[in-house]
């Protein structure tokens, strides 16, 4: 047996969900890159996959060629292309930054993977505005969290972690922080609800969360003409709900908003935006909305100041226009308003490109044989320096290289791309 | 490469030129004296006639950061016409109006021939952000003011009689941290506040969780600055704004400096009385006679243009009590970090509206009575007050008494009535409004080779076709060369470089780091080691190089 030389590393940031957890100490043996510092199965299962890739080689037709065959190839295919579509966008700000550069000179439609049920709180922003809060802020300030839709346990596994709530440090706080869980139970939800002040769990159809939510609202407002109690909802739990809200200091509603991709999710959201509006008349209290993918969250920033406006876009016309149902990647696959594919990967290991008829380039760090065009790239943070954008937009984190694998990133593949159709 | 501007009227306050005809020398990126004879000149460029300034520096204008990028997303439907897209527009759009995009941001800004902008309000988590924006704002040189004064941190050391050597120490960590060159602090306190449920907090009430006053906050920040050696004031956005009758708050905060050097931002709107039958009045002459009498108080005016555009602050406080003024109906806000927050909230300002008209009047009347030139500085607080792309017709306002008097009488006349505008006379000239735009700015934040065009200079050189209408003037510059390169002819952008983002050195003791590491662990939802942003990251991976001073 040899002995075998362990590198550390430490303050590391987790890339495989939108907390970007950034307190993560690994073990890197020569072959894996294993977590020391965190029981999050999510984060521990990510790392492990991505340190055990084997070595991707570009293809072109199911064919192994050099990477400057399948460039060339790329840059052939997107010449004879009328209507380029640029998805996936699982990928970093510099990523981010030459797809749109790309998309514009294409006059091609971009959008990002995980976007439409994102853009619901986006659109709520855009047309009505809201208040809003960051983890941190959560984190000290909170006394109570609502959480709305309790699978957002399973997205984020270390939130409640992060937010201080599970072995909260109570004197700091006026009263015990609680919290409360309007939604559908799940067995993660149900084990961290044993171990902390439960304000009121309310069981329902998440679909129904928006009427519990006008609901307690009446009752707050001691609204009496509005919405009556329905049947379905233990009055007893709303009267601890309303009666712990009033007593808060800094209550948080937190909701990831990919659990809302039912019709009229956006009502929900609504909401809970008016719920916080009315509460902050006299207390006060914020949203935390929860993107689950990071790359999301940094694909609209970017899409934002870069073009005033945040994805979809279409560049068809000349100038960027932005419609939430229209210009989504699958709205524009469904209506055969396409006739290339190009997909930017990175964060795609567990997520498959769709399969369409229509002509496909992939820019990935997973295989895919299906594919026109298959130009294998690095993943951000892990195999380079990258930036990535946490859920709550406010901070943008430096994910410095961990150098799993090497590779070009996407971002150089596109620019190489860029430049060869420039030429 | 060397460059000869020829026979061009040169306004350079900074050498106290006021109006020569002279000539002009850039070797690359830099004036240069008359070199020998016999050295072969480039390039020559014929300004006879023309009149010759350095690159306009904006000193506040918020063009990147989260609460920008929020208002982007809020103000979709304030569409400016497409521009026309070609080879070396590829990046060019359409774009809102009242708070453009990035890209537009530096082509507009060239097109008015500045060449260097100061974002004010960078909130410490949102650095990195900031800097990504600001990165991607092509043509523009740019910098950051750190927001203090609402942080936990900060105030916990303040309401534990911390060492003025730690408050010192934590300042200047931040600043360097965030790659900031000077420190802002807005609301003192009341951001914090109003996380609390405190709605109101006065320059000497008591912070209702920390037991500390903005006056406190305001006297700390000025003392550290002053040790630290920084070069530009704390920038201050008082407490109380918008609120009738703030002028007191505002000479309050003058105060509680200490008679340090302190500087007002968008002080119009820190300028209210609460005279006459609407309980709402101008105390711009208030102002101005403190300014006048103190030379450690230099301003920003905020000046407010009337038309749509969008409010964006970190003073949460402020802008949740001005929602429900909010055109179109919709304001989005957000308390970030146990650091700060935002508000971002649309207005429409209207010359018939009474407040309104006497919002932008008094303006007016700091501009022209405040007697130096060098304490004053030429800003909209782009876009609260409006869009930094009015400053055209806001010079003309300053320079011509008779277009002034003419709008006069297009606005609400109870407002008129309540104004002392009518009765000032004073024009500014063209040596003055060199010192509003570049000379003075540079000077405040010590930047040596900025904002003049003697030897040495960044040649940031912009020419101007003289004009009897002043607004035509400053629209449409000629020629602007941003770092020796012509970068726009005509109003057509010619070269799209990236900017640097400035910086002043900062010393302290990195033992601040064993008290700060606990912090980050327990209160904070990120790392110290990764809350840094290092000169590489800014050169390689944000995409602006640091050029320190």
């Amino acid at each position: 047996m040899t002995d075998q030389k362990m590198y550390r590393f430490l303050d590391v940031v987790c890339p495989f969900c939108g907390l970007l957890c950034d307190d993560l100490s690994l073990q890197n043996d020569g072959n894996f890159f294993q977590i020391d510092s965190s029981d999050c199965l999510l984060s521990k299962a990510s790392f492990l996959e991505a340190s055990t890739r084997t070595a991707l080689k570009p293809r072109v037709n199911g064919k192994f060629v050099t990477r400057k065959t399948a460039v060339q190839a790329a840059v052939n295919l997107i010449s004879n292309a009328k209507l380029p579509l640029i998805t996936g966008l699982m990928t970093d700000v510099a990523g981010i930054r030459n797809a749109l550069k790309l998309a514009e000179y294409l006059h091609a439609t971009i959008d990002q993977f995980s976007n439409r049920a994102v853009g619901i709180n986006a659109s709520h922003i855009q047309t009505n505005g809201g208040y809003i809060t960051t983890l941190s802020e959560t984190r000290n300030r909170a006394d109570m969290l609502v959480m709305i839709g309790p699978q957002i346990q399973k997205s984020f596994p270390r939130l409640i972690e992060i937010l201080d709530f599970l072995k909260p440090d109570n004197s700091r706080f006026k009263r015990p922080r609680k919290i409360a869980v309007i939604g559908e139970p799940c067995e993660e939800i149900a084990t961290i609800l044993e171990q902390i002040d439960v304000s009121a769990s309310i069981e329902c159809d998440l679909q129904q969360s928006g009427h519990v939510i006008s609901v307690i609202q009446n009752q707050l407002e001691k609204r009496k003409d509005r919405a009556p109690i329905t049947h379905s909802f233990p009055n007893s739990a709303i009267q601890s709900f309303v009666q712990d809200l009033e007593q808060s200091d800094y209550a948080v509603f937190v909701w990831a908003v990919e659990e809302f991709s039912f019709p009229f999710g956006d009502l929900v959201v609504d909401s809970i935006f008016r719920l916080i509006d009315a509460i902050n008349q006299s207390h006060r209290a914020a949203g935390l909305m929860l993107t689950t993918t990071p790359s999301t969250t940094t694909a609209n920033a970017v899409s934002t100041w870069r073009y005033g406006k945040p994805l979809p876009l279409s560049f068809r016309s000349g100038s960027p226009e932005h419609h939430p149902d229209y210009y989504t990647w699958d709205s524009i696959i469904n209506r055969g308003d396409t006739d290339l594919v190009i997909w930017v990967g990175g964060f795609d290991q567990s997520v498959d490109m769709p399969d369409y008829s229509m002509q496909k380039i992939s820019l990935s760090s997973k295989d895919s044989e299906d594919a026109d065009v298959f130009i294998p790239i690095a993943i951000p943070g892990l195999d380079h320096d990258a930036h990535l954008f946490r859920t709550d937009s406010t901070l943008a984190h430096y994910l410095k290289s961990l150098h799993m694998n090497d590779g070009y990133s996407g971002a150089e593949t596109l620019e190489e791309i860029y430049s060869q159709l420039k030429c | 490469m060397l460059t000869l501007i020829k026979s061009g009227t040169v306004y350079d306050p900074a050498n106290g030129i006021d109006g020569e005809v002279r000539d002009l020398y850039i070797e690359n990126d830099r004036l240069v004296p008359c070199p020998a004879t016999d050295k072969h000149i480039d390039h020559v460029i014929d300004a006879h006639g023309m009149i010759i300034m350095a690159g306009g520096i904006d000193i506040h204008s918020h063009i990147g950061g989260g609460k920008a990028n929020i208002a982007r997303m809020m103000m979709m439907e304030d569409y400016s016409e497409p521009e026309r897209l070609n080879e070396l527009d590829a990046h060019d759009s359409e774009c809102n109006h009242a708070v453009p995009s990035t890209l537009i941001t530096g082509k507009e800004y060239a097109r008015l021939g500045y060449t260097l902008c100061f974002e004010p309000a960078v909130v410490p988590s949102n650095a990195r952000q900031a800097h990504l924006e600001m990165a991607d704002t092509p043509l523009l040189d740019t910098g950051g003011y750190l927001v203090l004064g609402n942080d936990d941190y900060f105030l916990k050391m303040l309401a534990e009689k911390a060492e003025s050597q730690k408050l010192r120490d934590y300042v200047a960590w931040m600043l360097d941290a965030t790659q900031c060159i000077a420190i802002k602090t807005v609301n003192p306190g009341g951001i914090s506040a109003f996380k609390f449920n405190q709605r109101k907090l006065d320059v000497d009430e008591p912070h209702s969780h920390f037991g500390i006053t903005p006056g406190q906050i305001v006297r700390s920040l000025t003392t550290a600055i002053s040790d630290i050696g920084l070069s530009h004031p704390l920038h201050t956005h008082c407490s109380n704004l918008g609120i009738p009758g703030n002028f007191e708050s505002t000479l309050s905060t003058i105060n509680a400096a200490d008679g340090k050097p302190i500087h007002l931002a968008h002080v119009q709107f820190h300028s209210y009385g609460t005279q006459g039958k609407r309980k709402f009045s101008s105390a711009a002459l208030e102002i101005a006679q403190v300014v006048n009498s103190d030379p450690n108080v230099s301003v920003d005016v905020g000046h407010v243009m009337f038309g749509q555009t969008v409010t964006i602050s970190a003073d949460t406080m402020a802008q949740f009590r001005n929602k429900e003024f909010a055109s179109p109906n919709k304001s989005t806000f957000m308390d970030i970090e146990c650091e700060a927050g935002c508000g971002v909230v649309p207005f429409k300002y209207r010359s018939k509206n009474f407040v309104h008209a006497l919002q932008w009047a008094i303006g007016l009347e700091l501009f022209l009575t405040i007697d130096n030139p060098w304490q004053v500085f030429l800003t909209t607080d782009h876009p609260n007050g409006a869009s930094f792309t009015t400053y055209p017709h806001l010079i003309r306002l300053l320079m011509d008494r008779s277009f002034r008097n003419d709008m006069l009488s297009t606005i609400h006349r109870g407002a008129v009535e309540m104004s002392a505008i009518k009765e000032i006379s004073r024009e500014y000239s063209l040596y003055e409004i060199a010192v509003l735009t570049r000379a003075g700015p540079a000077r405040s934040l010590g930047l040596k080779d900025r904002g003049h065009l003697g030897a040495g200079a960044v040649a940031d050189v912009v020419l101007y076709r003289p004009d009897e209408n002043w607004d035509t003037v400053f629209r449409h510059p000629i020629l602007v060369i941003k770092g020796g390169q012509i970068v726009v002819r005509e109003g057509e952008i010619i070269h799209m470089p990236r900017g640097h983002t400035l910086r002043q050195r900062v010393d302290f003791d990195s033992g601040i780091e064993r008290d700060l590491k606990p912090h980050f662990k327990m209160s904070r939802t990120t790392r110290l080691s990764n809350f840094k942003i290092s000169d590489d990251e800014m050169a390689n991976a944000i995409g602006s190089d640091v050029a320190y001073y």
